[in-house]
């Protein structure tokens, strides 16, 4: 039997969250408030999921901007957030942009976008 | 004199769901006005997410969440100026702005709304022995820096104090590849939410320091290191407890204040506790038509809340001038 003790973070709530497991399998996740909670505490046990976010470099802008936000389009694997980091460093981005739209195609490999969290032009 | 039913001071949050609400409300005579050049307000460098879980049931970056009020702003044909910073508000509801084209103009407003946000408290008002270098932000200047100017203050970094912009601010700092060696917290637990310390410090292993202090600050021109030791009850330091630290970046994350200078000069009058304008259920100010929403009416934990006390305030102030629904 293996027992895991953790916060949500799903949001501010921060649910704290016990998750028990025997040979791999989870058999009981209990302290969430609601069924989001138990998909965190799943994630967290196999493979810990994060959202990436951060920004990048723009060139050619009209209203002076530096950068423009970005996120993962979906949460990806907590151990790529530091190379997703390093890797959007490489880029600089042609404007305009809207809010949405795909800056990386498969960052690092992990199958999700970059995408734009802002309009800037 | 340029006249307008409603002028709104301040174009984050609570100033664009105030717009938002009042035009809704059936007031359409409004003048938004901001000082940045775009809107938005401090959302904008607020890049991760964890904003509109309550208004929009889904996880929003600051930036996406401020793009969709901007989009009803101007959905609705609302008026702004951007680049415009309001010098003073008097109780006769005149506005003096001022920008680089027109120098200094007055508008007359029949109601007010102020949304001037709140600004962070600085190392002058905290009291840290040692050397007044270079390389001392506060976490809201370094987030600004990092995440609009795209410039990163340090590469060995102390944090002090845990709130959640100086939390969110450790994990952004290492993720542009600065070191952040320790955020320390003189209470006993960390004002930040406890999500906030897991995804921000405990993924990265950066320690968090309860009951700790920054004592003594290095450095000529630049900061290039600081005394961190363990404090009492009494917030003084326990002697032998002390770990110098050499860093290029000490970030100050030590609380906010509403940004009030226009609104004392309104006459409006005060609470000592929020230091914000006392209110009303409506959110108006003891000046007749002149209201107040969001983080210049008291500081507020959430964006969301943030925008649910300035829809009131904005449909409040459509009722005040009598242009509510038809
Ligand atoms: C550095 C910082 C980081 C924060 N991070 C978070 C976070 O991560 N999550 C969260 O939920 N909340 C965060 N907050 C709290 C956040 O401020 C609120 O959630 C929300 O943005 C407040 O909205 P507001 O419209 O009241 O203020 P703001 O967003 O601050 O907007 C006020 C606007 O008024 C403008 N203004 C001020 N004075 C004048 C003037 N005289 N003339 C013209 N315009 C003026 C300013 O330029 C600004 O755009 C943070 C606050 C700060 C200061
Ligand atoms: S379990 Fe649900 S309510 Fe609790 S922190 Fe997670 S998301 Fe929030």
């Amino acid at each position: 039997m293996k027992k895991m003790e953790m916060t949500c973070i799903g949001c501010p709530n921060g649910c704290d969250i016990t998750l028990t497991a025997e040979d791999g399998k989870i058999i009981e996740v209990f302290g969430n408030k609601c069924p989001k909670g138990i998909e965190f505490a799943e994630n967290e046990f196999f493979h810990p999921m994060r959202t990436f976010t951060g920004s990048m470099d723009v060139i050619g802008s009209t209203e002076g901007a530096h950068t423009v936000s970005c996120r993962t389009q979906k949460e990806i694997s907590k151990a790529d957030m530091l190379a997703v980091a390093a890797e959007i460093k490489k880029y600089k981005i042609k404007l305009p942009v809207k809010v949405g739209d795909v800056l990386i195609e498969n960052v690092c490999g992990t199958e999700v976008d970059i995408v734009a969290t802002k309009n800037v032009h | 004199m340029i006249s307008r039913d409603l002028v709104i001071i301040g174009g984050g949050p609570a100033g664009l769901a105030a717009a938002v609400a009042a035009y809704d409300a059936g007031l359409k005579d409004i003048l938004l006005i901001e000082r940045d050049y775009c809107l938005g307000g401090v959302l904008n460098q607020c890049i991760h997410a964890g904003f509109g879980l309550h208004t929009f049931k889904e996880e929003l970056t600051g930036p996406e969440y401020a793009q969709r009020y901007i989009d009803m702003v101007l959905e609705r044909g609302i008026e702004y100026k951007t680049d415009c910073m309001v010098i003073s508000v008097s109780p006769e509801k005149i506005v003096q702005i001022t920008n680089k084209d027109d120098g200094i103009f007055e508008v007359q407003a029949k109601a007010i709304i102020l949304a001037m946000g709140c600004r962070e408290r600085t190392r002058g008002s905290l009291n840290i022995p040692g050397t007044r270098p270079a390389g001392v932000f506060t976490a809201g200047t370094a987030q600004r820096l990092v995440n609009i100017e795209g410039y990163l203050p340090g590469k060995q970094v102390v944090c002090l104090g845990s709130g959640d912009i100086g939390l969110i601010m450790a994990r952004r700092m290492t993720l542009e590849g600065a070191k952040v060696l320790c955020v320390a917290e003189v209470q006993e637990k960390s004002p930040g939410l406890k999500r906030n310390i897991i995804q921000c410090l405990d993924d990265f292993g950066i320690p968090l320091l309860l009951r700790h202090n920054v004592i003594n600050i290095y450095g000529e021109n630049h900061i290039t290191g600081v005394d961190v030791a363990e404090i009492n009850e009494n917030f003084q330091p326990i002697p032998g407890t002390t770990v110098h630290y050499e860093c290029d970046c000490l970030l100050l994350s030590t609380g906010l204040i509403p940004e009030n200078e226009l609104t004392m000069g309104l006459g409006a009058e005060m609470d000592p506790i929020t230091k914000g304008p006392v209110v009303d259920e409506k959110f108006m100010t003891t000046v007749p038509g002149v209201f107040a929403a969001g983080n210049v009416q008291a500081v507020h934990g959430l964006a969301d809340d943030v925008s649910v006390h300035a829809e009131i305030a904005g449909r409040a102030a459509a009722e005040y001038i009598g242009g509510g629904r038809q």
